[in-house]
């Protein structure tokens, strides 16, 4: 109780890509046992859509955006400084226990109900990117993108939105990182190909107006340490890509 | 008449004083947050937004699937709305279950149709035997719409059905006129003008419909984005089309409002 009134409180609030929401607050707990007197408080959401609440004065200290899009627009606007990368991820198809799909080339069957995120969502602009960059690949030919595009059923606002269209067995398919599905047993995970040279990229940086910037940047500098990525790496996340 | 001290006088024109700037914040607060919205279009932003296929497409779809759920809810509603208006065992609690929706967060709502009427939904097995497929088509647009909205109407029908004067009643039990007889030739023709608030009003709920719609229909352009969803689409990557998106429905909606007021005259919404 004494300590609580001697140490002065920060609440440090963190704006994170949907796909951190169970990774984030596993660092945030070893972040606070580390920094006494700091409390982390999380806000998680579509990356475009933190994005967009930052550029219109939303309070906060950190921003951790799925993609470099985001966090671009987000420094380009004045918004976040110092970005890295943290973090890299990879697409898997995730489709419904009792479907019949068994590969990603299923997913062009005529009537196959394919849920994915907006193109605006960094999940949604991954897996368009995938699915474009497949069609080099002759395993799957060069109308391979059209056909699977043909049947999207929805395009859903974030990554969870997909996966429980899938859950609940209302899609047959959906294409989702490999951190959501992991351990999920409601739902069949496919491996999807990974392409050279495009790599999924989780950014961290610090938001100018912060209170309290050099808590903010020690945990910015926090999710890079050896014990922040070994966190990372226990959700799924691999390295960041190089 | 009753004679009135100076006390009393000056407390009313106090209270008057109080509820006028009450009220004229109240407007103020409403007014301000659409005239930032119209304040921050472009020329450019509006013809482009008009020009888009995307929003066309949406505008169409609001337009087709909110007046469909309109249709759907006076055929369904108004015989609830004159059920509800007479006593009966029960009364109470079938007419909270109806108004339910109201409360229910729109996501919920979604969520509960997807879990009835879903493929693997309650009535999954049912609705597949007769190749029913609900969620992500326009169909199942209609049905979100109608399931948040159509409280809002029966809610009004039933308070006009239930203020019909007694005596016009008496009058046509003496004549021995049927009960569907007196209902449609007595109760309706007075009941009109409210109705048609009282519709309208759910009909400006069906358009501005998103949370259920996006659950239980999704979104994809042209079969079950309506124009909120398209708008919270574009919001996110370009303001400027969001922002004309939203001030299109914005001015559509009043019109209507508008003019339903004109038809029905004074009494209008009949709230």
């Amino acid at each position: 109780m004494l300590s609580l009134l001697l140490i002065a409180q920060t609440v440090l609030t963190v704006f994170a890509a949907a796909s951190l929401h169970n990774a984030f607050p596993a660092l945030g707990k070893q972040f606070e046992a580390a920094h006494p007197g700091v409390t982390l408080r999380f806000s998680f959401n579509g990356s475009q859509i933190l994005e967009a609440q930052l550029e219109s004065g939303a309070q906060a200290d950190v921003f951790a955006s799925a993609d470099e899009r985001w966090m671009d627009k987000a420094v380009s606007a004045g918004a976040v400084a110092n970005p890295v990368a943290f973090a890299s991820n990879q697409l898997v198809l995730v489709v419904a226990q009792q479907s019949n799909i068994a590969s990603p080339l299923d997913l062009t069957k005529p009537g196959t109900k394919l849920v994915l995120c907006a193109q605006a969502v960094p999940c949604g602009a991954y897996a368009r990117r995938l699915l474009a960059g497949m069609d080099a690949d002759p395993a799957y030919g060069p109308k391979y993108s059209d056909a699977v595009l043909q049947n999207i059923v929805s395009n859903e606002l974030d990554v969870e939105s997909v996966l429980s269209k899938v859950t609940l067995g209302e899609a047959d398919a959906g294409i989702v990182y490999r951190t959501d599905a992991l351990g999920k047993t409601s739902v069949r995970t496919i491996a999807l190909p990974v392409l050279p040279g495009t790599p999924i990229a989780y950014y961290v940086g610090t938001v100018h107006s912060s209170a309290a910037p050099s808590d903010a940047t020690a945990f910015v500098n926090f999710v890079h340490s050896s014990d922040g990525q070994k966190i990372l790496a226990g959700f799924g996340f691999t390295a960041a890509p190089q | 008449m009753i004679k009135r001290s100076p006390a009393s006088a000056a407390r009313d024109a106090t209270l008057t004083a109080t509820a006028l700037v009450l009220a004229a914040l109240f407007v103020l607060f409403g007014a301000i947050a659409l005239v930032a919205l119209i304040l921050r279009i472009t020329p450019s932003g509006m013809s482009e937004a008009l020009r888009d296929p995307v929003v066309a497409q949406a505008l169409w779809l609001s337009v087709r699937t909110s007046l469909l759920s309109s249709l759907i809810i006076v055929v369904f509603g108004t015989p609830l709305a004159a059920l509800l208006s007479t006593p009966f065992r029960g009364r109470a609690a079938l007419e909270t279950l109806v108004m339910l929706p109201v409360v229910l967060p729109p996501v919920v709502g979604g969520l509960a149709l997807l879990l009835a009427f879903g493929r693997a939904g309650l009535l999954g097995r049912e609705l597949n035997f007769f190749g029913l497929h609900l969620p992500f088509t326009t169909a199942a647009v209609v049905i979100a719409q109608t399931f948040v909205a159509a409280p809002l109407y029966i809610a009004v029908a039933k308070g006009v059905f239930t203020r019909v004067d007694p005596e016009l009643l008496d009058a046509a039990s003496t004549l021995h006129a049927s009960r569907a007889y007196t209902f449609i030739r007595v109760v309706l023709p007075p009941a009109m003008p409210a109705l048609a608030g009282g519709l309208t009003l759910a009909w400006a709920r069906a358009l501005g419909e998103f949370g259920a719609t996006i659950t239980f229909a999704g979104n994809l352009p042209g079969v079950t984005q309506t124009m909120p969803i398209a708008v919270y689409m574009a919001a996110q990557t370009d303001l400027q089309a969001a922002i004309a998106i939203a001030v299109i429905l914005m001015v559509l909606s009043y019109g209507a409002l508008l003019a339903v007021r004109h038809a029905a005259g004074d009494s209008g919404l009949g709230l």
